[in-house]
């Protein structure tokens, strides 16, 4: 799915707040399973997911009013998710900013993979590449995706969620997350290389 | 940037290229090094296959009985 236009995020929020209860459920339906899914990421707790989520919902309806339009609906959104998972998780006190995952130093592909002048000691094994579609419906690697997804760190994880799985752009993930343009990229970049190293086992 | 890219600066660089964010004398340092070195074409490749794969995963739905028990919470708080 694309990103909803200002336009069109402004004229679904007019139709809500004059009582349309037609456009309060589109945007319940619209929204609500990219939500879950970003707090599942970062509580990492399935039933504390469901009440952040809940708990938002009622502040997103309450607060619409109070939306001052600059930035997109659903970052400001995915705001009010991180704040609820930060009061209601009880690791709040231990809460670590996206942002500082970024900042510690870690390799994107394994560093044993090059020699001392870095440069490839093997180049990476041929993949019988068919279309992404094709891929997907063997279970394997089904299997081995979700499993990588599932071992990223929170930060890794809510990028690359964000960004590949609910097609966010770069600019909302980093007003979402409260990040830079150039840790976006850094966490995707890692994430993603981590999701290929898992592939490449598995892949035909 | 040097004038001569090794394999895995490059490689650390991919989503910088592929964001738009090399421009200049390091965008073309980073070309010239993946027109000639196969073995980075290669990993390239891997990691768009990659993104191609996670973009085309299903994404989840809203199931309309949540959607149904959030309007419900909704109406008993105003």
């Amino acid at each position: 799915m694309g990103t909803p236009s200002k336009e069109e995020d402004g004229a679904l929020v007019d139709r809500i707040l004059a009582g349309e209860r037609a456009a309060l459920r589109l945007l319940i339906e619209r929204e609500h399973a990219t939500l879950l899914r970003f707090a599942r990421v970062i509580t990492r707790d399935d039933d504390l997911a469901q009440e952040v989520v809940q708990d938002a919902w009622v502040r997103i309806h309450g607060g619409l009013a109070a939306f001052e339009r600059r930035s997109s609906l659903r970052t400001w959104m995915a705001r009010i998710v991180i704040n609820r998972a930060k009061t209601l998780t009880a690791r709040a006190a231990r809460w670590v900013p996206f942002a500082e995952e970024a900042e510690t130093q870690q390799d994107a592909v394994d560093p044993g993979a090059f020699t001392e002048r870095g440069f490839w000691k093997e180049a990476p094994s041929r993949w019988h590449v068919e279309t992404p579609e094709r891929l997907l419906d063997r279970q394997q690697i089904c299997a081995a995706i979700h499993a990588e997804i599932a071992e990223l760190p929170t930060a890794q994880r809510a990028v690359l969620t964000l960004r590949d799985l609910e097609g966010w752009d770069a600019e909302e993930v980093c007003n979402a997350l409260e990040i830079s343009e150039s840790n976006q990229r850094v966490l995707l970049h890692r994430a993603r290389s981590r999701v290929r190293a898992g592939l490449e086992k598995v892949m035909p | 940037m040097s004038l001569v890219l090794c394999c895995r600066d490059a490689m650390a660089r991919l989503t910088e290229q592929s964001e738009g964010a090399l421009v200049g004398a390091e965008g073309a340092t980073f070309g010239l090094h993946l027109a000639i070195c196969g073995p980075c074409k290669r990993h390239r490749a891997q990691l768009e296959t990659t993104v191609s794969v996670l973009r085309a995963m299903p994404r989840e739905q809203a199931k309309t009985e949540d959607v149904d028990a959030i309007l419900q919470r909704l109406a008993r708080v105003l």
